[in-house]
């Protein structure tokens, strides 16, 4: 999984490369991975964050390549210019 | 904060900070992702426009914000994500249970700002016009979407009648300040009116179509079943009947 452009970080072209996309899954089909959180049906966890999204993460190292820091890339962005404090 | 999920990231503003003020400021605007947020250098960045439409052609931002080429409109645009207030609702339909897809939001995915860009229109006219046979224009986000084990691009699709009403921007800037990144900088889709998964961040490419966009996040995704007590309960989705889940 290499990116598309040069100074085009974070981006994969996917949509042009139907076997591209043929070949991530057959990659993606070879790991197994936990459920969803339950979040529905009992109460939200006092966290911030809320919900940690575990098999995002996973999904995107599973790939690896250019999707392997993409998750830690996204956070760091988040704590540079979302710094206002939580509720209560 | 309320960080609602970590990744991809999904975050709103507390109510209590979100209506001090009519125009919400760029950090407090809620932020809905689908995937990772590129970061993507504007002076390598450029929007391919192909499909049906006559002269397809690849738009530098410098071509974009070049006013004698296209007009640039600033217009102040409530954006609202389908699934604000989610938390209630999930208590009357769980949906299917995907912390990302069903992020459980409060009240706060919602935000009004100023986006100062063209009207897509402008940039269809400029490429030709579309062709005949083309009504809708799909957008192409950068980030990549993880569906049911498949890889892909954000892409979804908004008709032509709405671009033919002006009510389309591309846009660079949020409140008088550059688009931020986790914003979609570069460049994006700012939709007047309908849910905010049509306002498509990181936008590098639109293409002119005949049909409603297939991709999965248009065609399976944003998709509602309220109450009905209508025929349509009496149709199989997904091996369920409508009316035995709601």
């Amino acid at each position: 999984m290499t990116e598309e452009r040069e100074g085009w970080k974070g981006y994969v072209e996917w949509e042009d490369y139907p076997e591209k996309k043929a070949r991530a899954r057959k990659r993606f089909s070879r790991y197994k991975f936990p459920p969803p959180p339950e979040f529905q049906l009992a109460p939200v966890p006092p966290t911030n964050p809320v919900l940690e999204g575990v098999r995002w993460k996973l999904w995107h190292k599973a790939l690896g390549g250019a999707l392997e820091d993409v998750p830690e890339e996204s956070w760091r962005t988040v704590l540079k210019v979302r710094t206002t404090p939580a509720p209560g | 904060m309320l960080h609602l999920l970590q990744f991809p990231y999904n975050g709103e503003a507390p109510k209590g900070l979100l209506i001090q003020q009519p125009v919400t400021p760029n950090e407090l605007h809620f932020v809905r992702n689908h995937g990772g947020i590129p970061d993507i250098d504007p002076a390598k960045f450029d929007l391919r426009i192909d499909g049906l439409v006559n002269n397809p052609q690849r738009l530098t931002l410098a071509d974009l914000q070049d006013e004698t080429k296209f007009p640039r409109v600033s217009k102040l645009v409530t954006i609202q994500c389908s699934g604000t207030r989610r938390f209630e609702q999930i208590q009357e339909y769980a949906g299917e249970g995907d912390e990302m897809i069903n992020a459980p939001w409060a009240e706060g995915a919602i935000g009004t700002a100023k986006w100062t860009g063209v009207s897509l229109k402008k940039v269809i006219k400029y490429c030709g016009g579309l062709k005949d046979g083309g009504k809708h224009l799909e957008f192409y986000g950068a980030e990549t979407y993880f569906k049911g084990g498949e890889l892909m691009n954000y892409v979804v699709s908004v008709p032509w009648s709405k671009v033919k009403a002006n009510e389309v921007l591309l846009a660079w800037e949020m409140n008088d300040k550059p688009l931020p990144r986790i914003h979609g900088f570069p460049l994006r889709a700012v939709v007047m009116g309908y849910i905010g998964a049509r306002s498509v961040k990181w936008l590098y490419r639109v293409k002119a179509l005949a049909q409603p966009s297939r991709a999965p996040v248009q065609s399976r995704e944003y998709l509602y079943y309220q109450q009905q007590y209508g025929k349509h309960n009496q149709l199989p989705h997904r091996k369920y009947w409508l009316h035995d889940v709601l």
